[in-house]
């Protein structure tokens, strides 16, 4: 699909702030990538498909985004990890103003062998954020590794 | 095995090889996931349509829970009477009979054998022999009860077990009618999880009240499960089934600070809790371990069974199923949703579940001549009326040593 190269633009440079606010921090930034009444859902894809609406993590709204970044930070017990996301390149809708990209993440626990946690798409709906950028109204990861080596801590 | 002997202060201690002994994980197969026991392998709903079926696990055999055009429900196993090829390609399926892709061996939702290709040959040549009997080669059936839209099997012959209603005894069939009490079940999703530890852990996990305080940051800083929350721990006759209760009671600021209380953890988004009860009593979690390998989760609005299936010494998969029921309005669905970010992998309750497992199976594999000492709420294997006790655990233990002969 084409898009402007000023779309183009900016959703590429959103994606890249959310990968990097998820993977190199501050996790703070992740909300920022959204509108203030945006949704995330990680799904899987089983459940996609089946037409069941179970989300694997759902925040509504950037309050319950800030919520989860609190409680990772601060309450939940897990090993400590690294998280690497990698985005391919984004098809964009410019009438609807959608998107969609591949997306797999890789994790690293200590000295394991790193370990693929999450594969599967974005599908995207954007929102222009006044200044020439755009953020995310909505963004659905469907995750395809139906089988979770134990935890998905950090939002895909 | 047989070089292996319990510690001698007995139930107040576990030994660290029953989490790393291969041949003990094969004696649990056979004696436990094969024998004598009811094992969970669906809700009816989600075999709800005659023709429907599902692959699922018990143990390590694969098995298909069908239900016939008569809208009967049936649990064969998978393999192929033939040559042993498990029969289904995808988890779920829709389907007038069951047939092996290998050499087409077709068989009906009831695990008879309806036809062989090239049984009579070609042209007098070859096929099966003329006293091929198919009615002794069909799928091998396990033994099925369901109650109230959950469904259970098991290997061996019916007179081996007890009824179901025996099997789980009058409290632990109490708790489990409270939350499947013959309302239509409504799903609502799967998630899975391979969880890098020994199943037993699992299970001791769910019987443990102290843990929920201690670990669970979410748990007791919003009341949702705290030692000093009216509580219970009960099990049946045998100590193999068991469920914690807890109900919740605001956390205001003169209650005993617990050490998993946070202070500054305060929701912004506080739909998450907006919790309505919905059964009888004032218990606001109930937590059911059901022999050998089913929870039963009630917490809150969000509710669920989560199956567990051993894979090595060392890893067990949990399959998660959350429910609700046909009758919930769309404020119900809601809530149910949203609190399910609670639970599975990512939970904000249980994804430290999954991680301290992790931890502990590090640390008890290397040291099979250790032993856990359960030393909480004494040596008793009785009822509590609060949630400072491991007497569930040690009731789970002694069961286990008797089935395994340990």
């Amino acid at each position: 699909m084409t898009a402007s190269p000023s779309l183009r633009e900016a959703v590429e440079a959103l994606y890249w702030r959310y990968t990097e606010a998820i993977d190199e921090g501050p996790f703070s930034a992740w909300p920022e990538c959204f509108t203030d009444d945006g949704v995330y859902r990680l799904v899987q894809r089983a459940n996609l498909d089946r037409g069941l609406p179970l989300a694997t993590l759902w925040c509504e709204g950037r309050a319950m985004m800030r919520d989860r970044v609190y409680a990772l930070e601060h309450a939940n017990v897990f090993l400590d990890r690294r998280v690497r996301h990698v985005v391919g390149p984004a098809s964009i809708d410019e009438a609807a103003m959608t998107a969609r990209a591949n997306v797999a993440v890789y994790e690293t626990v200590g000295l394991r062998p790193t370990a693929l946690v999450a594969v599967g798409q974005y599908r995207d709906v954007l929102a222009p954020d006044g200044t020439g950028g755009v953020l995310l109204q909505e963004r659905l990861a469907v995750n395809e590794a139906e089988l979770v080596p134990n935890s998905l801590v950090f939002p895909v | 095995m047989s070089a292996r002997s319990w510690p001698t202060e007995g139930s107040t201690r576990v030994p660290y090889w029953v989490y790393s002994d291969p041949d003990l994980l094969a004696a649990e197969y056979e004696r436990i996931f094969e024998g004598p026991t009811w094992n969970y392998v669906a809700l009816a709903a989600e075999v709800g349509q005659p023709g429907s079926w599902k692959a699922t696990t018990i143990g390590r055999r694969g098995v298909i829970v069908t239900r016939d055009r008569d809208g009967r429900l049936h649990v064969v196993e998978n393999r192929c009477a033939h040559r042993g090829s498990q029969l289904c390609r995808s988890p779920f399926g829709s389907s007038t009979t069951l047939t092996c892709p290998y050499h087409q061996w077709s068989y009906g939702l009831d695990g008879r054998l309806l036809g062989v290709p090239l049984q009579k040959g070609i042209d007098g040549q070859g096929g099966l022999p003329e006293d091929f009997d198919p009615s002794a080669h069909g799928l091998a059936a396990l033994r099925v009860t369901e109650r109230n839209g959950v469904v259970f099997a098991g290997f061996g012959t019916a007179e081996e077990v007890e009824p179901f209603e025996d099997y789980l005894g009058p409290r632990m069939l109490h708790w489990f009618d409270r939350v499947f009490d013959g309302r239509e079940l409504r799903l609502l999703g799967d998630l899975h999880q391979r969880i890098p530890a020994n199943w037993k852990l699992m299970f001791e996990n769910i019987k443990d009240p102290v843990h929920a305080s201690t670990l669970h940051v979410f748990l007791v800083t919003f009341g949702l499960f705290r030692a000093d929350n009216p509580a219970a721990t009960e099990m049946d006759a045998t100590g193999r089934h068991s469920v914690l209760v807890n109900s919740r009671r605001p956390v205001t600021t003169d209650r005993r600070r617990l050490t998993g209380y946070d202070p500054e953890l305060r929701l912004e988004g506080a739909q998450l809790l907006d919790v309505v009860p919905e059964f009888p009593g004032d218990q606001t979690l109930v937590m059911q371990t059901l022999w050998p390998g089913l929870i039963v989760q009630q917490q809150s609005n969000t509710l669920a069974v989560r199956q567990i299936v051993p894979v090595a010494v060392d890893a067990f998969d949990l399959h998660w199923t959350f429910f609700g029921y046909a009758e919930d309005d769309v404020a119900m669905v809601r809530r149910r949703l949203l609190q399910a970010n609670l639970m599975g992998p990512s939970g904000y309750v249980s994804l430290d579940d999954g991680e301290v497992l992790d931890l502990a199976q590090a640390g008890v594999s290397a040291a099979p001549e250790g032993a856990a000492v359960l030393e909480m709420g004494g040596d008793s294997v009785s009822d509590a009326s609060h949630a400072v006790t491991e007497a569930a655990v040690r009731g789970f233990y002694a069961h286990y040593r008797t089935v395994m002969g340990l």
